[in-house]
């Protein structure tokens, strides 16, 4: 019985001071994060990038349309050539939620690198007796894009002395007229970052 | 005769310590050797110490699990393996050059068995070139092009790394040099003296033609015709060049660099043979460590013992015709390149740690003359000096001792069957229909399965001009 106290005891005792030793969680403040950088990118590079994207595509003329109507963008490939390990939708998206905001475009999902199944998978009722055939989609509602939207993030990592390195991430986004070719729009956000050359930038 | 006991048992633990590592590692080699990969990958996996990730061993059992993963065609145990190997080496090397001159010695003091693997150059460029592949596998193009720019990249540091690594062991080296001879122990052993008492033991060292420092040939090239798969003109270019000018004897790297292909082509890296073991010899080296004694104090070293290849090359029946694999680069060489880099520094940390322990022995042989025990002091400390004398031989041994290729356009049919030079069948396949396949295959002895995995790679709308 003695033991059994004891070991109780103990085991209180040792779930105490477990748990006054974890690590407290924080909650970020998306709009004011002042924690330190790290090497790879972050949402904040993500979201800076995104932005300087959207204010330099919406200045520009290549999406004004003079009789107010909207263009049908399609999202092509946008490379990741760095070292991490990244989903080039954290930034595509915000650029798309802004496009679309904007009144000025349309973005499919018919095509590109963001497609919903569900377009063709919709199409493919016509033929399934189960389903009220006048709610089905009809042949040609389908829109072909105008404008297509590409880029590539890129990585350089360069040696500054034996102890720091500099690591640079360019974002480069080309908007190309799918009418003739040509590209309407280029734009390029670059995100340097200085830190330890201790190990590898990854 | 409390604290002769007590040395007695660290001895013997220092005896069973040293072997149960090196069984381990034999017993992978020899899965792996036999064509039982996804039996080493398990045996490996087993080895990893779960509780204590940083275990000193636990990089050397997820390199092994990585690759013996990925003959067994499991690419996403394989990618998880070598991404814990990736986070232990980056801790190790972070840990290492933080630490301050006194941290580095006290490692330094210790036989390099109780520090931990923290991995080569070239372990940390095969790991990413491992994981491209496994990505390529995975038909996930995103994750292999990743991969294929950390290996580059990697190639581009190391020498940086290793240079600050070495001078840090130089100088802490240096430290203690001093600090002994200021307690009248001279355990300074001159460049002459070293050299020539190693070339006398190990001839050999320097003997093989070595690449520029830290640089797979075979990673290159491969991270080159991936690049120009996926139309990355001017990287693939560059990488094409390197490549060239580092293997300008291979027929199939230069039509590459001309940009001379079909439409489909089709690339086989044949992983040949073992890459090298190390093993232990001793070699005595004479040293004043007290002014009127003249001792000489037996030192353990790593020696590289080559390991053969399979076969001298394998024969590829393409519609007809026999096309043969060719020597691309020699993962022996590479691995020669940096063990003999570093080797000045391991001799110098083991003579210090050897004429330590001498040192210790001797103060002990002195205060106990004439007394009871002088015997088994005697004993123990001579006991105690064979026991903790140990060479590192910790070495990622499932990599081959060279790569071969062959290029060939992919005939219409699909059809190509893979022999040995003997006619014995390897793999008959029939190649899916597309613009760029990698075909790897590992063969680590002459009677024993080959490891074949088809990897079809790049941006099939690929329509290059045909020259």
């Amino acid at each position: 019985m003695k033991n059994l106290s004891l070991t109780i005891i103990s085991s209180t005792l040792s779930l105490l001071l477990l748990s006054g030793c974890a690590t407290k969680v924080e909650r970020i403040n998306m709009s004011n994060d002042n924690a330190g950088q790290v090497m790879g990118l972050d949402y904040r590079d993500f979201n800076e990038a995104a932005s300087d994207a959207i204010e330099s595509m919406l200045k520009s003329p290549a999406l004004h349309k003079n009789d107010g109507s909207r263009y049908v963008l399609v999202i092509s490939d946008v490379k990741n050539d760095t070292m991490q390990h990244i989903d080039t939708d954290q930034l595509i998206k915000k650029i798309r939620i802004e496009l679309l905001n904007s009144g000025k475009v349309y973005v499919t999902t018919a095509l590109g690198s963001s497609q919903d199944k569900m377009n063709k998978k919709a199409r493919e009722l016509r033929k399934n007796v189960e389903f009220d055939s006048s709610s089905v989609q009809i042949e040609g509602t389908l829109q072909a894009p105008d404008m297509s939207l590409s880029g590539k993030i890129l990585q350089r990592n360069i040696k500054m002395s034996d102890d720091k390195q500099q690591v640079e991430y360019y974002f480069m986004l080309t908007l190309t007229d799918l009418s003739n070719g040509f590209a309407v729009w280029e734009g390029e956000s670059i995100i340097g970052k200085r830190g330890s050359n201790k190990s590898v930038a990854w | 005769m409390k604290n002769i006991i007590l040395l007695l048992l660290l001895i013997i633990s220092l005896f069973l310590n040293a072997c149960a590592p090196k069984k381990a590692m034999l017993k992978v080699d020899t899965l792996i050797a036999s064509g039982e990969y996804k039996r080493a990958a398990e045996f490996s996996d087993s080895q990893i110490d779960k509780e204590d990730f940083y275990d000193i061993d636990n990089l050397l059992w997820y390199l092994n699990s990585g690759s013996s993963y990925a003959y067994a065609d499991d690419s996403i145990s394989s990618i998880k393996s070598f991404d814990n190997s990736e986070h232990l080496m980056k801790h190790f090397r972070e840990q290492l050059l933080a630490n301050d001159i006194s941290q580095t010695l006290k490692s330094t003091l210790l036989n390099d068995t109780t520090r931990p693997y923290k991995g080569t150059e070239y372990d940390g460029i095969m790991v990413n070139t491992y994981k491209a592949i496994e990505y390529m596998s995975k038909d996930d193009m995103s994750g292999a092009r990743v991969e294929f720019n950390r290996a580059i990249d990697r190639q581009r540091r190391a020498k940086i790394f290793f240079n600050k690594m070495i001078q840090k062991e130089k100088d802490a080296i240096k430290q203690e040099e001093k600090e002994r001879a200021k307690k009248g122990e001279n355990f300074t052993i001159s460049d002459s003296t070293l050299t020539n008492t190693l070339n006398s033991h190990y001839p050999n060292l320097h003997s093989f033609e070595a690449y520029p420092d830290f640089v797979n040939p075979m990673t290159t090239y491969l991270a080159a015709i991936f690049a120009q798969s996926q139309n990355d003109t001017s990287k693939a270019q560059t990488l094409l060049k390197e490549s060239f000018f580092m293997m300008k004897d291979n027929e199939d790297v230069k039509a590459d660099f001309e940009g001379k292909r079909d439409k489909q082509m089709v690339w086989i890296i044949f992983e040949n043979g073992q890459a090298p073991i190390l093993k232990e010899f001793r070699v005595d080296f004479p040293m004043w460590i007290f002014s009127n004694n003249l001792s000489y104090i037996s030192v353990a070293l790593p020696k590289l013992i080559e390991r053969s290849s399979a076969f001298s090359y394998l024969n590829i029946s393409v519609n007809d015709n026999n096309i043969k694999t060719k020597y691309l680069c020699s993962m022996e060489n590479i691995i020669k390149t940096e063990f003999t880099k570093s080797y000045e520094a391991t001799v110098r940390r083991a003579i210090l740690s050897a004429a330590t322990k001498a040192a210790i022995s001797y103060t002990a042989n002195k205060k106990s003359k004439n007394t009871d025990g002088e015997l088994l002091v005697n004993l123990v400390s001579a006991l105690y000096q064979i026991a903790s004398t140990r060479a590192d031989t910790r070495i990622w041994s499932t990599l081959p001792k060279e790569f071969q290729l062959a290029r060939f356009s992919r005939p219409s049919d699909g059809k190509i069957t893979i022999y040995t030079p003997n006619n014995r069948l390897v793999k008959e396949l029939h190649l899916p229909n597309k613009n760029n396949i990698l075909i790897y295959v590992k063969i680590a002895t002459s009677n024993t399965l080959a490891s074949v995995k088809v990897i079809p790679f790049g941006n099939d709308k690929y329509t290059r001009k045909i020259k």
